[in-house]
């Protein structure tokens, strides 16, 4: 009777610390999740803010075709960017949300992209019409974006 | 003896475990064995690069990014609106302007197919 007692009581605790161990490595890989996320999305980010301000830079200059370029960079990038953030598996409710509306914000970025670059073709041909409604179209994809993009910094805080 | 102690060790384990799965479900910041790495790594350095990651703990990128965005927005808005020419002796001697021209046209093809 003790000896069943005595083999019973290790088996017990090796079995506790199993599932302690399992508990704890879930939990840190659920962090790690989140936080690998979180630095895609700054990394990305930067990226996105860089092609940005070249594209302001060459608007500014009133240099169309290198407006077009930038822009084409900018939407390369956004895709980029969202291939990126699909990759990614957070495992907390927050976390999927953010990577839920990051992919929405970055295909706001691409459409704004896009835009821009039509509106710099439509510039180099004179079409003024149509260079200021792609621009507008633009600025409304743009604004949606970074929207979202704030709201998922929020989310990840 | 063994049992006390087996019950310690059960007690323990089942703090743990609670401890570690209400941070993986947690809503917030990943687990407090990340974050403190992350600040040891931001609070010990003043400039620079350094700097830099800390802003990003607090979604400064996202927010700068978001800024650059919309300056970006109303600069081509501004230059779509413009009614005066273009300034094209500048915008040609870019390099980058044949690939660019030829990108357009490859990834007006992909937004058709996309759409």
């Amino acid at each position: 009777m003790t000896d069943i007692h005595a083999s019973r009581g290790p088996r017990a605790l090796y079995v506790t610390l199993a599932v302690l161990v399992g508990a704890l490595a879930l939990s840190l890989s659920a962090g790690a999740s989140n936080a690998t996320l979180r630095v895609t999305l700054d990394t990305w980010s930067r990226t996105i803010g860089a092609d940005a301000h070249s594209v302001s830079v060459a608007a500014k200059g009133r240099h169309p075709r290198r407006m077009t370029s930038s822009a084409l960079r900018f939407r390369h990038d956004a895709l980029r960017a969202r291939a990126a953030i699909a990759a990614q598996h957070p495992s907390s409710a927050n976390g999927q949300k953010a990577r839920k509306l990051a992919l929405t914000a970055f295909a706001d970025y691409a459409s704004a992209g896009s835009r821009w670059a039509a509106t710099g073709r439509a510039r180099v041909q004179k079409q003024r019409a149509a260079a200021s409604r792609n621009a507008a179209a633009a600025t409304i994809s743009a604004r949606a974006g970074n929207r979202l993009l704030v709201a998922v910094a929020r989310l990840l805080r | 003896m063994s049992k006390r102690k087996f019950a310690l060790v059960l007690t323990l384990g089942a703090a743990l475990s609670g401890l570690g799965v209400a941070s993986a479900l947690a809503d917030t910041t990943p687990t407090p064995l990340v974050v403190s790495t992350t600040v040891a790594t931001t609070t010990t350095g003043t400039t620079g690069a350094q700097g830099d990651q800390q802003d990003s703990q607090e979604g400064v990128d996202e927010q700068g990014a978001a800024t650059d965005v919309a300056g970006a927005a109303v600069d081509v808005q501004a230059e779509a609106d413009n009614q005066s020419a273009d300034d094209q002796s500048g915008d040609e001697q870019d390099s980058n302007d044949q690939s660019g021209q030829q990108g357009d046209n490859s990834n007006d093809n992909s937004d058709n197919s996309g759409d």
